[in-house]
């Protein structure tokens, strides 16, 4: 080998298997033509609205894909019918999903502003103008009693799914059926029951009556969730523990638990999107206040739900307004949740390699 | 991004703070939790803030429906209430409990009919009918029969009525069982379907709260309902109209504050009740302009001393002499005024009086009024006082009035009727 | 609280423990008794079930110190369950039974008094397939046993080494033992096994097929580990391979079921059973006749 082939066969690295440009931007005309084409077939038939659109290209679309991949054989027509069959089911999830994010920002915008974050509305009426007042109340509140019902549930559900998977117990039916039975609770139930011991006992609404509330229609989703997780763990590492002379609490803190800390996690998750968003049981014990505070102990607390919920009672167009920018606080504070949640599972893993 | 628990620590941290940018509550403000009448929110809504901002406590009011209110008061976990219905015989409110009319409303007849043009005029008769399932199509005889001038379509009558226990309800079922009693034969109940004649029309709807049952309306052609009218009012838009009302006058009257004003200000003096404050509308008014499905929202409140109840009073005095009166009109509700304010105001006044030790408490040679003392004494009426230890302390005079006459303590007995109550007077320097 | 014996789990070890006595007469003639020596590990009339079904019959061996015995033999003949019966991982199988003694040092294992952990803590174990803790790096891995078992070290970091230049890891690994114990290689993850079981300083390793899974390069390294390892502890290893069988042991028992329960057909000198075995079936098997 000599410097002088080393410089004229140079290798550059190629993705044979990848489609060319004009492949793409041929599957990319045709789409829009097929949508133009089913354009104008709603626009002349009875057909009406983006529905329409989507019930004439989805077969059309098909159509086409199974007339151009013929020549390449049945095996490539009927890929391409599955494939633009997953495209158009797809895209028809999509329409709802962004068409409620579209409303929600839509409507919500205008209430958005630094106030709606730092002010409260102790002396502000829902009407009043959007200037004025804000949500950190309910902001606050929601995260005080989001974070109560997971330090309560998140433990406590994975003890059981731990109860359920690794110690498999004499009460091990008995468990697992409590637990699908709670997760089948309406969450107004829940709301009574602490409404009917704490809230009654107490004689006063209470953030922690509403954390608990959350709690318990959280534990069976942890529970569930987490049991399932733990089944994935698969037995030889259990058995390689027990082989190394580990009891069974080491066992599964310290091989199991840290095996699907992310599945553990996601559970997590899983629980907190079930509750964040619940308004009625939080009305039977949280009931709503209007300022600021920290101390889920003394009396009512505002949250997210709560005041979306009032706002829209209230009915005056400022107060609707403020209800749809407080939905979307909510919605983008669960999507915090979320990426935070994700980010310290991946951050862990990723340490340890 | 590397995340340890520290910055997440931190991040939540951070948030709090933001948070508590706002109006954060130290421990000697009171904190008053309400709920009840869904008919007033709207008033309290706008109240609320202003009252807040001016006296430094923070009142909440949760809504729920007059009969979820009345329980939360009787349970403690409301410090007031608000509520269209009295308490019924199997509710047990606390002893020392008063009601205070804070607000009249009328109560409008609200339907959507898009081909229905002009405003329906009804008579009780016609509505009992309607809301009884005995009138099912829009251009029925006896509808027909009161709107000459109007083309009436001939869609189904769709009936939306409220899902929980309700003030409005109680309201409404009252004066159909008044204005028309051979039709709407059965009782009043805060639960409408178990006040209707024949149980629940087909076709119709139950829906909860007062947004709930106008939000069904506003979507549901050829609907009708009984709503507090600044409901009505805000879904005007959505084509939500109001109809007319034959009063016992014979006029056919549209709701209003002032027309709902007019029927408080002709209330006779046998509506007032004495003895716990309730105001009883008066269904078969003959003003010929007053609006006769009128309710009058009652605040609920305790007479016992206590810092939080002193707020209530506070609170309810500001709805009843400032707020009520800049707001009501543009809201839909008649500001009390005249004898029903002077009512109210005498009532609120009962607030938080029974043990408060200012009441009892008089400097030498000041007087303190018998008011005061059959007040600080929880009883109504001209007392009949005597001292009955420490002579030298105190004395009665005016008859009704004690004076304080050197430092001490005295116990005076306040006697009101058959009812005695020792009082222990404080004379200081 | 993990698999509770079945209610006539009593019933079987009472008449267990009777034919074991009998048994125990004609077992210690040479067939069922490999060569004495300064024992570790010896069982006396061994039975284990599987619910109804009998898996293995009346096995006596013993397990001289300082020496590798290779269990061979078809597969389904028990020498698996066998191996698992020597550190109580039989057990975790619900609906298992167990009979006749298993004495380490001269203690019954399965005496009531005994704690299981502390008996797997001594004679530790190397699986079929590698099963390194995927949450742990390489070198918590090696050191997992300690924190499990709640053992103090002096020196952690001359453990680590020690064990992994013992499985022969060492220089693949030493650069890098902060590395996820997924980033290995099947081969490395078994070595990593065997490390992992060192750490704990067992008397006994158990080892089943621990080189079905592997390449030969690999395979020689490991069989190379086990002879080194065998200087100072008993290893009891289980292997389809006669030749792997021949290169490691120094002695053999050849486990065989006819349909019935797996039984030893013949035990003793690897020599011996390769070259000149007393029962024709073991001859059979060793020239690959059968099997």
């Amino acid at each position: 080998m000599t410097a002088a082939t080393n410089q004229t066969t140079v290798v550059q690295p190629l993705r044979p298997w990848r489609p060319t440009f004009s492949q793409q931007f041929a599957r990319f005309v045709t789409v829009v033509l097929v949508v133009a084409a089913a354009a104008v077939v709603v626009l002349v038939s009875p057909l009406a609205g983006l529905a329409g659109i989507a019930l004439v290209a989805i077969p059309l679309q098909m159509a086409v894909s199974v007339a151009r991949s013929s020549r390449h054989g049945s095996v490539a027509a009927r890929n391409d019918v599955a494939t633009s069959l997953i495209w158009s089911a797809f895209l028809v999830l999509l329409v709802p999903w962004m068409s409620i994010i579209f409303t929600v920002v839509r409507r919500g915008y205008q209430a958005i502003s630094v106030n709606f974050f730092t002010d409260d509305m102790r002396i502000t009426a829902p009407d009043a103008d959007l200037a004025s007042g804000g949500i950190a109340h309910a902001i606050v509140g929601t995260l005080i009693m989001v974070a109560i019902a997971s330090i309560v549930s998140v433990p406590l559900g994975i003890l059981s799914g731990i109860y359920i998977t690794e110690i498999r117990g004499r009460f091990t039916k008995v468990v697992r059926f409590i637990v699908q039975a709670m997760s089948g609770v309406p969450s107004i139930v829940a709301g009574l029951f602490i409404y009917s011991t704490l809230v009654l006992y107490n004689k006063s609404y209470s953030g922690l009556a509403g954390a608990l509330a959350l709690a318990v229609l959280m534990v069976p989703t942890v529970a569930r969730t987490s049991e399932e997780v733990l089944k994935l763990v698969p037995e030889d590492l259990r058995f390689a523990g027990y082989a190394l002379g580990s009891s069974q609490a080491s066992n599964v803190f310290r091989i199991v638990l840290p095996t699907v800390r992310s599945g553990l996690v996601t559970s997590g998750i899983l629980g907190v999107a079930r509750v964040a968003g619940e308004t009625a049981p939080l009305l039977m014990t949280a009931q709503v206040f209007l300022a600021t505070k920290g101390n889920p102990l003394d009396g009512p607390l505002g949250s997210l739900p709560v005041v979306i919920f009032s706002f829209f009672q209230n009915g005056a167009d400022n107060a609707v307004t403020r209800a749809w920018g407080a939905s979307m606080v909510l919605m983008i504070l669960i999507t915090f949740l979320f990426a935070l949640a994700r980010a310290v599972s991946a951050d862990r893993r990723r340490s340890r390699r | 991004m590397r995340l340890s628990k520290k910055s997440v620590a931190a991040l939540f941290a951070a948030v709090t703070i933001a948070g508590t940018g706002g109006t954060v509550v130290s421990a000697n403000q009171q904190t008053l939790t309400g709920a009840g009448s869904t008919f007033i929110k709207n008033l309290f809504d706008a109240c609320i803030p202003e009252y807040n901002d001016i006296s430094n406590d923070t009142v909440s009011y949760g809504g729920g429906g007059s009969g979820a209110g009345r329980t939360a008061f009787i349970n403690g976990t409301a410090d007031y209430a608000a509520s269209e219905a009295r308490f019924g015989s199997a509710e047990k409110p606390p002893a020392d409990f008063t009601y205070v009319p804070l607000i009249a409303g009328p109560v409008a007849i609200a339907y959507k009919n898009s081909n229905l043009t002009g405003t329906l005029q009804l008579s009780p008769a016609t509505i009992a009918k309607i809301f009884a399932g005995q009138i099912t199509t829009w251009n029925h005889a006896d509808i027909a029969a009161e709107n000459a001038g109007i083309t009436l379509p001939s869609n189904n009558i769709v009936v939306v009525y409220r899902a929980d226990s309700s003030g409005t309800s109680t309201v409404f079922a009252q004066y159909l069982t008044a204005a028309a009693a051979s039709i709407w034969t059965k009782a009043p109940s805060g639960t409408f379907v178990n006040a209707m004649p024949s149980g629940a029309p087909a076709g119709s709807i139950a829906a909860p709260g007062s947004d709930g049952v106008i939000n069904k309306v506003a979507s549901t052609e050829g609907s009708i309902t009984y709503v507090e009218l600044s409901f009505q009012k805000e879904n005007l838009g959505d084509g939500v109209k109001a109809a007319s009302v034959r009063n016992a006058a014979g006029t056919y009257v549209a709701p209003s504050p002032v027309a709902a004003a007019a029927a408080v200000a002709a209330l006779p003096a046998a509506n007032y009740d004495q003895a716990t404050g309730w105001v009883s509308p008066d269904f078969l008014t003959t003003v010929p302009n007053a609006y006769p499905i009128t309710a009058l929202a009652m605040g609920i409140a305790r007479k016992t001393y206590s810092a939080k109840n002193d707020s209530v009073r506070d609170f309810f005095n500001y709805i009843l002499n400032t707020c009520a009166k800049a707001q009501a009109p543009s809201l839909g509700y008649a500001a009390l005024t005249g004898n029903s304010l002077r009512f109210a105001q005498a009532r609120a006044n009962t607030i938080s009086v029974v043990g408060n030790p200012a009441l009892t408490t008089v400097k030498r040679n000041q007087t303190i009024t018998g008011a005061n003392l059959v007040a600080a004494a929880g009883l109504a009426g001209t007392p009949t006082l005597r001292v009955t230890k420490g002579g030298n302390v105190c004395r009665v005079v005016n008859k009704t009035d004690i004076r304080g006459t050197r430092a001490g303590t005295c116990d005076v007995r306040v006697t009101v009727g058959t009812t005695n109550v020792t009082l222990k007077i404080t004379v200081t320097r | 609280m993990f698999s509770e014996s079945p209610l006539e789990g009593a019933e079987i070890t009472a008449s267990g423990v009777g034919s074991t006595m009998r048994e125990v007469e004609t077992g210690r003639d040479s067939r069922n008794l490999l060569p004495s020596g300064a024992s570790g590990l010896e069982t006396i009339g061994a039975h284990a079930w599987f619910g109804k079904h009998h898996a293995i019959e009346d096995v006596s061996l013993r397990f001289p110190k300082s020496s590798v015995t290779g269990l061979i033999g078809p597969s389904g003949c028990g020498k698996s369950t066998f191996l698992r019966l020597l550190n109580r991982m039989h057990e975790f199988i619900p609906g298992t039974a167990f009979a006749g003694q298993v004495l380490l040092d001269g203690r019954d294992i399965y005496a009531p008094e005994v704690n299981a952990t502390e008996i797997r803590l001594k004679v530790g174990m190397v699986f079929q397939k590698p099963n390194p803790f995927p949450s742990m790096s390489i070198a918590d891995n090696v050191l997992a046993g300690l924190r499990l078992a709640r053992i103090k070290t002096a020196d952690k970091y001359m453990l680590l080494e020690d064990c992994l230049v013992r499985a022969g890891l060492w220089k693949e690994v030493k650069d890098r033992l902060k590395a996820s114990a997924g980033s290995l290689s099947g081969g490395q993850q078994q070595r990593l096994c065997i490390a992992r079981a060192l750490a704990v300083k067992p008397e006994v390793l158990l080892m089943d097929e621990p080189c079905s899974a592997l390449d030969p390069g690999s395979t020689l390294r490991v069989e190379e580990t086990i002879v080194q390892l065998s200087e100072a502890m008993t290893i009891i290893i289980v292997t389809h391979n006669m030749q792997q069988a021949a290169r490691v042991s120094d002695y053999c028992a050849f486990f065989l079921s006819e349909g019935g329960p797996g039984r030893v057909v013949e035990a003793g000198l690897t020599s011996t059973i390769f070259t000149n075995p007393v029962d024709p079936r073991t001859a059979d098997y060793v020239q690959g006749r059968f099997g």
